[in-house]
């Protein structure tokens, strides 16, 4: 597959890596340069998205919509930070806000099939009971991250769930490393009173 | 995937080995596998897309002010900018001259919305007498004075020169001219054009002349001093001296 350049140029592939170039030629009229965001960044952030959510359906719904979302919105992405950075933080805060207006209380579907889950997945293999324990504990704590305030619960994310560094995460949120540091720090410790020192040890 | 928390990243603070034991919970929930995303998921997204106008600065502009969002508004500013500067065959006319256009339009919108709150902000503060004060106590009282001391300058009376200049009013201390409350005096008044003008009243104006005020030797006779008008009677003496004291050395 390859996008040309609506104006004669140099086909899309010749600036692949260069997220700029691939955001110029979407807003140049070049849609097809948008499936090469979409196949480079949709592993991570589906990825980031499933472990907010716990559920691959669910992530891969959430992903998309992140996408179009991002689609739309790409005539304010000014380079301050990576490409994946951007629509990872658009599928986090979606994941994030699909994640908050769940149930604090879930129902264990006995028939559900535990496998297509991440525990399971990681986990394959092992002991039904202790994968549901397993599970359960992720699930606690994806809970008591949805949990946080906006600012926390948002850092906090994208720090272990959509794996970008605190340098990553000050570019992409255009907060202060110092802010992004101190707001992680003050969620994690929101995370050890909810959770319990039984998590913290 | 999923890089190793440092125990660094959570800065100082007391309670870091508990800390540190939620953070690597919460690793070991970001390392698990997530599965393989489903092979058509870019044919997807790509037909979710295919129903949306394409994007343009303009567009994300009008969303983000609908949206509540100053910064997406200057993002977006900012990438037509990009968009309209942009070197190179990558961006087709059409697009940047669109671009260019839009920035200008949104420059001179800034500008005009500018200048109408700071025209706004002036009539207000400046109605309200904040912004520019207006002064009317102190002009009637300023205004009155130069008529009796120019009325004065007829009398030939040369020993009247003599007389103002020991008046401690002919030299004025730059400290007491520097208040305004100096401007009110009558001795300070003597000469008309500095009596318009507040501003221009503690200026040392006597002090410039230097020379003709070290006479103090005739100043036994203050007799000769004129029968004041009935206008003049705010008018001191001295005042009326001075004037003819100018008017001599003139």
């Amino acid at each position: 597959m390859s996008a040309h350049d609506p104006a004669g140029g140099p086909p899309i592939d010749a600036v692949r890596g260069d997220d700029q170039a691939l955001v110029d030629a979407i807003l140049a009229g070049d849609r097809d340069a948008f499936r090469i965001i979409v196949e480079r960044e949709s592993r991570t952030v589906i990825g980031a998205c499933s472990r907010i959510l716990g559920s691959m359906v669910e992530a891969e719904d959430v992903a998309q919509e992140a996408f179009v979302i991002a689609y739309r919105a790409l005539g304010t992405y000014r380079g301050e930070g990576a490409l994946g950075g951007w629509l990872t933080r658009i599928a986090v805060r979606l994941a994030l806000r699909r994640s908050g207006q769940r149930r604090e209380v879930t129902w264990i579907d006995p028939h559900a099939d535990f496998a297509s889950t991440a525990a399971g997945r990681s986990l394959r293999g092992g002991d039904p009971a202790v994968l549901h324990a397993a599970e359960e504990r992720a699930g606690a704590v994806r809970s008591a991250v949805a949990g946080l305030p906006d600012s926390y619960r948002e850092i906090v994310a994208l720090r272990f769930f959509g794996d970008l560094s605190l340098n990553e995460i000050a570019a992409t949120t255009g907060r202060p490393l110092g802010t992004v540091k101190t707001q992680l720090h003050r969620g994690l410790a929101r995370l050890r009173d909810r959770l319990g020192p039984e998590f913290a040890s | 995937m999923n890089r190793r928390f440092d125990h660094e990243e959570l800065g100082e603070g007391a309670g870091r080995e508990e800390l540190l034991g939620i953070a690597r919970e919460l690793e070991a929930l970001g390392r698990a596998d997530v599965g393989v995303p489903i092979r058509d998921f870019a044919d997807r997204v790509m037909r979710a897309v295919e129903r949306e106008r394409r994007p343009s600065p303009i567009g994300a502009f009008g969303a983000a002010l609908l949206g509540g969002s100053p910064r997406g508004a200057v993002a977006a500013v900012a990438v037509a900018w990009r968009l309209a500067t942009r070197a190179g065959r990558a961006v087709p006319l059409a697009v940047r001259a669109q671009a260019l256009a839009f920035v200008l339009v949104v420059a001179v919108a800034a500008v005009g919305t500018g200048t109408l709150a700071v025209a706004g902000a002036a009539q207000v503060l400046g109605g309200s007498g904040i912004l520019f004060p207006s002064g009317p106590t102190p002009s009637p009282t300023l205004t009155i004075q130069p008529t009796p001391t120019l009325e004065p300058i007829p009398i030939p009376t040369p020993e009247a020169t003599p007389s103002t200049s020991p008046s401690p009013a002919a030299e004025p201390s730059p400290t007491l001219s520097a208040e305004p409350s100096e401007t009110a005096e009558p001795g300070e008044t003597a000469e008309p054009g500095d009596t318009a003008e507040p501003s221009e009243t503690p200026s040392a104006k006597p002090s410039a002349e230097p020379s003709e005020t070290p006479k103090p030797s005739p100043t036994p006779r203050p007799s000769p001093t004129p029968t004041p008008e009935p206008g003049e009677s705010s008018a001191s003496p001295d005042a009326s001296g001075s004037e003819t004291a100018d008017r001599d050395a003139g």
